[in-house]
């Protein structure tokens, strides 16, 4: 009992200094996959735009990685984050819960080699160094990894940090193999002109959802919600989403459409099944 | 102002040099002190901006990133290290807009620099402050603060320096100039000291050639000209001298001038006059310089006006220089005449200074030029003259030619066997003709230089004037009738009966006028009319033609020698040229001339007038006695007799040997023949000789001499000279030397018939009664039979002719005559041959005048050939 108190105690203070420190900056998070300036450059706009229909001063907020980004959000230091590594069993109990998402083609993990790699398949990667983002990736580390275990195929994984940083690492050669976002890896590619060769893809997820805190009111969530639903249309909107596409060299502007936790259940069952870190 | 100028005029140039190049280099200094640290101070002030720009630039993008982490510690590890790593950085401050602050400081530094050169230098302290953005959301503002402490301590730094170059470059430029110039002003100050020497008359002071090359070279070019004034002084002085003698020698050359010169000033004084002009005008030079034209010459003379009016054209530069001939009356000496030379002379500047003058007197020269002209005339006329007889002599040589080609020609062909007697008659008479033609033309010649030698000389004898027309007409009627021309004398009676004048030469003339007018008459005829004024005594001839007549320019040149109406007239007709002017000049002799009217194409008339001398009871006929009729008849027949006696023919040509003997021989005489002067002398004091005939031109001995030694010897024989000279001293002296008469070459057959028969008896008939032989029978009795048969025959051949002649029948008489002299020849008979070739000779000329005679010879020759015949029969030698 006591210890639940406790518990509650720490969460609901977690959660109001949380909410507290939310309410106050609006930190929006960005779950790394790019560097940050890229990051703010491609974010910035957007918050800006968002924090002026909406009302809701949003700030861009993130770690240095995409770990420290999950851990910033994990402490409730985002009110708003966009991310997918909330549903695992455990972050999931923290309550973000999921108000949109991009309109863009579900992402897949993808396991590559190098377009001139001798490696055919998966199996060949047994003991092999496998590039990952970091260990929260979603599609960039369980995902892949969970198949790979399931393939009984054992690989000593790197992390680059972010998904093109390990892209970057196949790229050089300094890894055999990676495990990325197969939609970010297609820009990287096209951006940076790299062949390479999909040994594995996984099954469609949708691709990585803006999650709000869940002590966040929710007018402000609303608010929030349809100014970013509303940028496709409206014309400085559309600007700047096409522009924001620019910076990340995505042909299309990636527009926001409404979405919510029952979209990302096969993420939760993913993590109550995955044999990752089991 | 006055005592700045004093004050810098007492310095030297050393001083001024240093001071000045002493403040050029701190101004310079300053200004590029001034404008490095200017540049310096705006170089740092725009580096730390620039430096600060970046440094904003690099923190920018990190502050933003590290912003969105919210890593501060961070953002202050960047802000510290650029202040480190950043002198001029004091303070960096970063503001993350939501109450966020880190700031960072740097080390304070020490300030070197003065405060004064800080002041100076006025270096700004400035901070930067800039938003940060990171994609339109902004993190704060980042502001730098700048010190200006290391900028002035560097800047100081190089202020020192600047300072310390500037001494050590002013202190290196000082020594420099002081020894650069030391050396050189040595040579300036010793240059003014020699310019100085040099103008107080040293010429020979020299500056050593020291220092720059500036002074180098002035000192040189000082040298050199101290030399070259030196020598140029030297060369003055010299000049001088040589211009006093020259000046002398001018006026001493002027005074020699031979010739009248003077000159005289712009006004017309005159300014100076040589001796020369003093004797011209006997006015001494220092009566007249000074003084101008109207001192020499008498006022309002002509010489006064024109000398005036030509100066004025000179000075007033109408003219550059005169000449002019003038008369001057008034002169020492009378009356000269002068050619005046003028021109103007000069300034240097070209301004006319004044006029010379010389004057040459022409007076001599003018006589002689007169005398030369004179002399020029003769000279032509002499040129002229030789000119024509230049062309006379060509003429002549043509005329004398031409007969003689004649002559020559047909004498050759005579030696022709194949010539008939016609064609032997033809030749004869052409060579006949030619021959008198030639005769002519060297009379014609003698004549001229008779007139030329002015030995023309004419007779005044007593002649009948009617027996001289007779035989005028006699002459003139052959020429006439030869050509198909009448020809007729008309006597305007009253005429004298005798004149007194020279016959031969008015035949001459007479003969002359009427050939010229038969051969210039083509048809018609030629008529002489005499007739005689009483009043005037004179005698009047005319002879008028229808021929071609003359122009009025022809009839100009008439009479002149060697001339004949032009040479076309020449050409045509022929002719020497001279008939005309010697027949003038004989009437001339004769107290008369020859005129002429023509009219071209019509004819013309030539008038001869002479004057003949008065003859006591001198009778006037007054129609034409009848002894002139018969007269006309004939004249070349020779009706002479043949002589007889003995002749001595004292002749060294062979040709006229064999002529003379010729013409002796038909005569009848004996001949005996001297080759020269000294054979004739002894055969002629050796012989018997009724005639010598004696040439005057021999070898040896010529015939002057011969007679002169004959005569001398006592020889009182008939000797008759003969002579090629014309000269009527060559004549006279052969009279004198005792000839008794002379006989001129050529010799004229009936002349020289007439002259033996002077001297030798005629010959009697008896003489040529004696049988006549055959010459066949000399060389045996053979062709007595031939000859026998000829001599029967002779009489009716004798009788034939006869008939022939009665009935004249002269064709007849021809063939007869031509067959009696091939059948007499070939029987022997050669004389009788010979006879009836001159007879056929005779008809063939159509002289049938002669034929009686020649009859009667032949007859005569035929009676002895016949009377031969008792001397050849059988019974005559028994």
């Amino acid at each position: 009992m006591y210890f639940m108190r406790t518990c509650l105690l720490f969460l609901f203070t977690t959660l109001t200094s949380v909410v507290n420190a939310a309410e106050q900056s609006n930190y929006f998070g960005v779950i790394n996959q790019r560097s940050i300036a890229l990051t703010a450059k491609y974010w910035n706009p957007i918050l800006n735009y968002v924090s002026q229909k909406s009302g809701v001063p949003l700030k861009l907020r993130m770690g240095k990685t995409a770990p420290k980004t999950t851990a910033m959000t994990v402490r409730g230091e985002h009110a708003f984050v966009y991310t997918n590594h909330m549903f695992t069993e455990e972050r999931d109990k923290l309550g973000y819960r999921v108000i949109l998402r991009m309109q863009t083609p579900s992402i897949n993990a993808i396991i590559i080699v190098r377009d001139d790699s001798a490696i055919k398949s998966l199996a060949e990667l047994n003991q092999q160094q496998v590039a990952f983002p970091h260990s929260n990736a979603f599609v960039g580390y369980w995902v892949p990894m969970d198949h790979l275990m399931r393939s009984g195929i054992t690989v000593q994984p790197s992390y680059a940090g972010n998904q093109e940083g390990a892209m970057a690492q196949v790229h050089h050669g300094k890894a055999v193999a990676a495990a990325v976002n197969k939609q970010v890896l297609e820009r990287y590619a096209s951006r940076e002109n790299f062949s390479y060769r999909g040994l594995w893809t996984s099954e469609p997820y949708l691709s990585i959802p803006i999650m709000a805190h869940p002590a966040l009111q929710q007018d402000k969530v609303e608010a929030v919600r349809k100014a970013f639903i509303d940028m496709k249309n409206d014309v400085l909107g559309q600007k700047i989403l096409k522009a924001s596409a620019a910076v990340i060299k995505s042909r299309k502007p990636l527009e926001f459409i409404y979405a919510d936790d029952k979209d990302y259940s096969n993420y939760r069952n993913f993590y109550r099944n995955t044999i990752v870190n089991k | 102002m006055a005592q700045l100028r004093d004050f810098w005029a007492r310095w030297g140039l050393l001083h001024r040099l240093l001071l000045t190049v002493g403040l050029c280099i701190l101004l310079g200094f300053g200004v590029q002190v001034y404008l490095s640290l200017n540049t310096s101070t705006e170089e740092q002030r725009q580096r730390h901006q620039q430096e600060v720009e970046e440094l904003i630039g690099v923190l920018s993008t990190l502050i933003a990133e590290q912003a969105i982490i919210g890593d501060y510690a961070t953002i202050k590890q960047f802000l510290s290290s650029q202040v480190k790593k950043r002198q001029v950085v004091q303070r960096i401050t970063w503001n993350d807009g939501e109450g966020g602050l880190v700031s960072v400081s740097g080390r304070m530094q020490q300030e070197i620099a003065p405060l004064w050169f800080v002041e100076l230098l006025n270096l700004p302290k400035f901070h930067v402050q800039r938003d940060i953005q990171l994609a339109g959301t902004p993190y704060g503002n980042i502001k730098v603060s700048i010190t200006n402490v290391p900028a002035a301590n560097k800047l100081w730094y190089q202020f020192l320096q600047h300072t310390f170059n500037l001494l050590l470059v002013m202190l290196s430029v000082f020594i420099s100039i002081a020894l650069v110039l030391r050396v050189n002003l040595k040579t300036m100050q010793q240059l003014s000291l020699a310019a100085d020497q040099f103008g107080r008359g040293d010429h020979g002071v020299r500056v050593h050639a020291a220092g720059a090359r500036e002074l180098h070279t002035a000192a040189q070019a000082f040298n050199n000209m101290a030399n070259q004034s030196e020598q140029l002084l030297t060369q003055l002085r010299a000049s001088k001298q040589e211009v006093l003698e020259q000046l002398n020698f001018n006026m001493e050359l002027f005074d020699a001038v031979p010739i009248p010169v003077f000159y005289k000033d712009t006004d017309g004084i005159y300014l100076g006059v040589n001796h020369a002009w003093e004797t011209f005008f006997g006015i001494s030079k220092d009566e007249v310089v000074g003084k101008t034209l109207a001192h020499i010459y008498p006022p309002d003379s002509d010489a006064l006006k024109h000398h005036y009016h030509a100066d004025q054209k000179l000075l007033n530069r109408h003219e550059d220089n005169q000449r002019y001939e003038i008369t001057l009356p008034d002169l020492p000496g009378g009356e000269h005449y002068a050619l005046f030379s003028k021109a103007v002379y000069h300034y240097t500047d070209g301004q006319i200074r004044g006029i010379i003058g010389a004057i040459t007197d022409l007076t001599k020269i003018r006589q002689s030029e007169q005398k030369a002209q004179a002399a020029l005339l003769d000279k032509y006329e002499a040129e002229a003259a030789s000119k024509a007889k230049s062309s006379f002599l060509a003429n002549m040589s043509h005329e004398i030619r031409t007969p003689l080609t004649a002559i020559i020609g047909f004498s050759e062909s005579l030696l022709d066997e194949s010539l008939t007697m016609q064609e032997r008659v033809h030749a004869t008479e052409t060579i006949n003709r030619s021959s008198e033609h030639l005769l002519q033309i060297i009379n014609d010649i003698l004549d001229l230089s008779k007139i030329e030698a002015n030995k023309l000389e004419t007779e005044q004898t007593e002649f009948a004037l009617m027996e001289m027309l007779a035989a005028v007409q006699s002459l003139v009627s052959f020429s006439a009738r030869s050509k198909g021309l009448s020809f007729n004398v008309q006597y305007h009676f009253p005429l004298p009966e005798k004149v007194c004048g020279d016959a031969l030469r008015l035949k001459q003339i007479l003969i002359n006028l009427c050939n010229n007018a038969i051969k210039f008459t083509e048809e018609g005829g030629v008529s002489l009319s005499v007739s005689y004024k009483a009043t005037t005594g004179m005698l009047c001839f005319d002879v008028e033609d229808s021929g071609i007549g003359m122009s009025p320019d022809q009839l100009s040149k008439l009479f002149n020698p060697f001339v004949q109406a032009d040479e076309s007239t020449t050409r045509k007709y022929g002719g020497t040229g001279l008939g005309l002017y010697v027949s003038r000049q004989f009437a001339n002799c004769m107290h008369g001339d020859i005129s002429v009217k023509s009219q071209l194409n019509k004819g013309s008339c030539f008038s001869l007038q002479i004057k003949t001398d008065e003859i006591d009871n001198v009778t006037f006929l007054t129609e034409l006695p009848e002894l002139l009729v018969n007269k006309y008849a004939n004249i070349k027949a020779d009706t002479g007799k043949a002589v007889e006696g003995r002749i001595l023919l004292a002749e060294d040509n062979k040709d006229n040997q064999q002529l003379i003997l010729f013409y002796l021989s038909k005569l009848g005489a004996t001949v005996s023949l001297a080759e020269d002067g000294e054979v004739a002398v002894q055969k002629a004091m050796q012989e018997q000789f009724d005639l010598i005939l004696m040439d005057m031109q021999m070898p040896v001995l010529d015939g002057f001499m011969a007679t002169r030694q004959l005569r001398e010897a006592g020889y009182t024989g008939a000797i008759v000279a003969l002579t090629a000279n014309a000269m009527q001293e060559d004549i006279d002296k052969c009279l004198s030397l005792g000839c008794d008469q002379f006989m001129q070459k050529p010799i004229e057959r009936s002349s020289f018939n007439a002259i033996i028969r002077q001297y030798l008896a005629p010959a009697t008939e008896q003489a040529h009664a004696e049988p006549l032989l055959s010459h066949l029978l000399k060389d045996g009795p053979e062709f007595l039979d031939l000859v026998l048969s000829f001599i029967h025959q002779l009489p009716a051949r004798m009788n034939s002719l006869f008939d022939a002649i009665s009935r004249h029948d002269w064709q007849l008489l021809s063939q007869l005559v031509h067959d009696l002299k091939a059948v007499s020849g070939g029987y022997g008979y050669l004389e009788m041959s010979d006879m009836a070739a001159r007879l056929e000779f005779i008809l063939a000329r159509n002289n049938y005048q002669s034929v009686t005679r020649m009859m009667r010879e032949l007859n005569a020759l035929a009676d002895r050939i016949i009377a031969s015949e008792n001397l050849l029969k059988p019974e005559s030698n028994t």
